[in-house]
């Protein structure tokens, strides 16, 4: 933490005396603002407050070390209701409305494709928290993101489910850019392993019933299922499969585990294997986890999404610091040097040409006894 | 999948619509007007349900009872404080009101419980495997709690005076009226009745699945086609309706379109050709469609008197 808050110190102060350069009457107290979309109600209600709190977080600590070239941060958050409609309304309103230059945000690449699309036309940056399409490569260069992008992880969960000597596999993901990425990208990698791909199932986000799609994906009894989903609907198709006896021979591989591990019922989950996102070891993340239950306590639910968020947010105040204004080119020039200096609870988050995550760390993990677990 | 195994799920859905839209039809019956507010109705007994069963401890078979009791009244004060001020203004405006009922509860309904998903504290299911199909004991439950229904209903429409009486008021209120019944009187009955066994539905859904404000919204599709296509005002009909939907959109996923069509070869399908289960809520719409254009007043859909 130390060594951080001296680099982000240095360049605040680098960045405060040539501000003070060019502008000579600049108002002290005037914040920065910019905004934040997450999904605060909703499917993924649970993860949107983690990530809120994590933001919040990282905006008490860039205040608390002399803001913006001397101008404190603000950060407006909006709700995109767990939906691209609820997102496209929120970024509508923080551009239009509030004016900010900078974005952070959204969760899930379903909102975070539409809104980024958007935002980038409008030539406001836009910092992707929790998306990870390959798709938003595409959008543009206004668009950042902080998390690494479901070729990694897709590749890396099959070849993990490879090590089970399973045969036949399938997949079940939700409908939207990311669960389609894990599709392609999990199918891939076990066919390149010369081993049988039975069925892809896509399900709807918000259905009430998940038996037609489980009946299909059970059909023809694969050794492995992929499986990606949001908490709301996690509990609902791990519970309808508990509750009609199906299971893979070889078992439930899952991508992001976090995303439903606070929400399922412990005994339809048991021993589901997978990924979850983020560094699990390091003085940054001990460092973040211990202010985190300081400032929320021990109760508040965490998820790997709240330290991506905040990450982004320190590294949104750094790129905000080096351009010294809010011409967003200058700042999505700023964000390439920010994400290279910057040491994130999550790791490395250096940004390739596209503004995407040059790597990503995953931990491998189980889920039993109602936890996620280090799998050895 | 087993054959075996699809008509299993059919039934159960089909117990699980039947009870929905019973009540629809009864309403649409004896008060003239599409409620679009029925299903939301039936998310306020799942709540009341889980409050009884989670906040106060009592057992899932005596909340479901005490809340399908309570919501019954609940739609009886809506009735009196709304509804019935609309009921000399037509169908279509009575219609558009449902509307509004129907958000203002599902919005309540959030503010006091929250949107996030909830479960009955029942123990989880174990199925019943057999070589040929598998079961869960709910399953069964809401087989034959969809077949009780039917059959209280049938007794009650055909051996008891309020079912005589509703009989009446469906065909002709007014000369019902002159002949001495009390149409508001039998009009509070019906939406105790109709409401009720949504509520039972509702709970049935929610222990299979999960509890959610939307809920309602979601099931209202098929809800209604099931009315429509076995002809809105008949409780028969709407029974019939939920058996055949119910079946639909079973066998509709199940079916190999590429081997029925001939096109297995030509396209090179080698996985088959089958509906994406997506599309199982758009297999409603078709039936509906298909049904209607043979008979447009649904399958036992009959002309009005006068």
């Amino acid at each position: 933490m130390r060594k951080l808050t001296l680099v982000c110190l240095g360049v605040f102060i680098l960045a405060g005396i040539s501000f003070a350069f060019s502008v000579q009457s600049s108002v002290a107290a005037e914040p920065i603002v910019i905004g934040s979309i997450n999904p605060l109600t909703g499917t993924n209600a649970v993860q949107g407050t983690d990530m809120k709190r994590g933001e919040a977080l990282a905006l008490e600590e860039i205040n608390a070390a002399g803001g913006i070239y001397g101008h404190p941060l603000k950060i407006i958050w909006e709700d995109t209701e767990s939906s691209p409609r609820g997102g496209m309304d929120a970024v509508h309103k923080l551009v239009e409305i509030n004016k900010v230059s900078v974005i952070i945000g959204a969760y899930s690449s379903g909102v975070s494709l539409p809104t980024g699309q958007w935002t980038n036309s409008k030539k406001v940056i836009q910092i992707a928290e929790a998306s990870t399409s390959p798709k938003l490569r595409e959008i543009g260069p206004y668009f950042f993101d902080v998390m690494g992008l479901d070729e990694v992880m897709g590749t890396k969960l099959a070849e993990f489910a490879l090590e089970s000597g399973a045969q036949t596999f399938a997949s079940i993901t939700v409908n939207n850019p990311f669960g389609i990425g894990i599709e392609i990208w999990t199918e891939k990698t076990v066919k390149k392993a010369g081993k049988t791909w039975l069925e892809a199932v896509r399900y709807d986000e918000k259905k009430t019933d998940y038996r037609a799609e489980i009946e299909r994906l059970f059909a023809k009894n694969p050794d492995v299922v992929f499986f990606t989903a949001y908490g709301t609907e996690s509990k609902l198709i791990l519970k309808q499969a508990h509750e009609m006896g199906l299971k893979p021979a070889k078992g439930w591989y899952a991508d992001y585990m976090t995303m439903w591990s606070n929400e399922v019922i412990p005994e339809t989950a048991e021993g589901i294997k997978g990924l979850v996102i983020g560094t699990a070891t390091g003085t940054r993340l001990k460092e973040y986890k211990a202010a985190y239950k300081n400032k929320y306590g021990a109760g508040a639910k965490q998820t790997a999404f709240g330290a991506y968020a905040y990450d982004a947010t320190w590294i949104a105040a750094l790129a905000l610091s080096i351009a010294g204004k809010t011409n967003t080119d200058g700042i999505a020039k700023a964000l390439y040097t920010a994400g290279g200096i910057y040491n994130g609870v999550t790791g490395d988050k250096s940004f390739d040409k596209d503004g995407m995550q040059v790597t990503d760390y995953y931990q491998r993990m189980i889920y039993t006894g109602g936890k996620l677990l280090p799998y050895k | 999948m087993s054959f075996t195994q699809i008509i299993i799920n059919s039934i159960v859905r089909a117990s699980e619509l039947a009870l929905l839209s019973l009540g629809l039809t009864i309403v649409y019956d004896i008060l003239g007007f599409a409620n679009f507010a029925h299903t939301e109705f039936a998310v306020v007994g799942v709540y009341l349900a889980l409050f009884l069963n989670v906040s106060l401890g009592l057992g899932i078979v005596p909340a479901a009872i005490i809340a399908s009791v309570l919501t019954g009244i609940i739609a009886i004060f809506i009735d009196r404080g709304v509804f019935k001020k609309m009921r000399s203004s037509g169908g279509i405006i009575v219609m558009v009101t449902s509307l509004g009922v129907a958000i203002a509860l599902r919005n309540t309904v959030r503010a006091i419980w929250g949107a996030s998903a909830r479960n009955y504290s029942v123990a989880l299911e174990k199925p019943i495997i057999t070589p040929y199909f598998r079961i869960t004991p709910l399953q069964i439950w809401i087989i034959v709690i969809g077949l009780a229904a039917m059959f209280l209903f049938h007794l009650l429409l055909h051996y008891t005076k309020l079912g005589k009486a509703m009989r009446a008021v469906s065909d002709d209120p007014e000369l019902a009226q002159a002949s001495g019944i009390a149409t508001e009187s039998i009009i509070t009955y019906v939406w105790f009745i109709a409401i009720g066994f949504a509520s039972v539905g509702g709970i049935l859904i929610g222990m299979e699945t999960y509890i959610l404000p939307y809920m309602g919204f979601a099931i209202i599709v098929p809800v209604f086609c099931a009315t429509i296509m076995g002809g809105i005002g008949n409780p028969y009909g709407a029974m019939l309706g939920a058996l055949v939907l119910g079946f639909a959109e079973n066998f509709g996923l199940y079916i190999n379109f590429g081997q029925v069509l001939g096109i297995e070869k030509i396209f090179h399908i080698s996985k088959g050709l089958f509906i994406p289960t997506g599309y199982k809520p758009a297999i409603s719409f078709v039936i509906l469609i298909l049904v209607l254009l043979v008979r447009p007043r649904g399958i036992l859909g009959k002309k009005k008197a006068g």
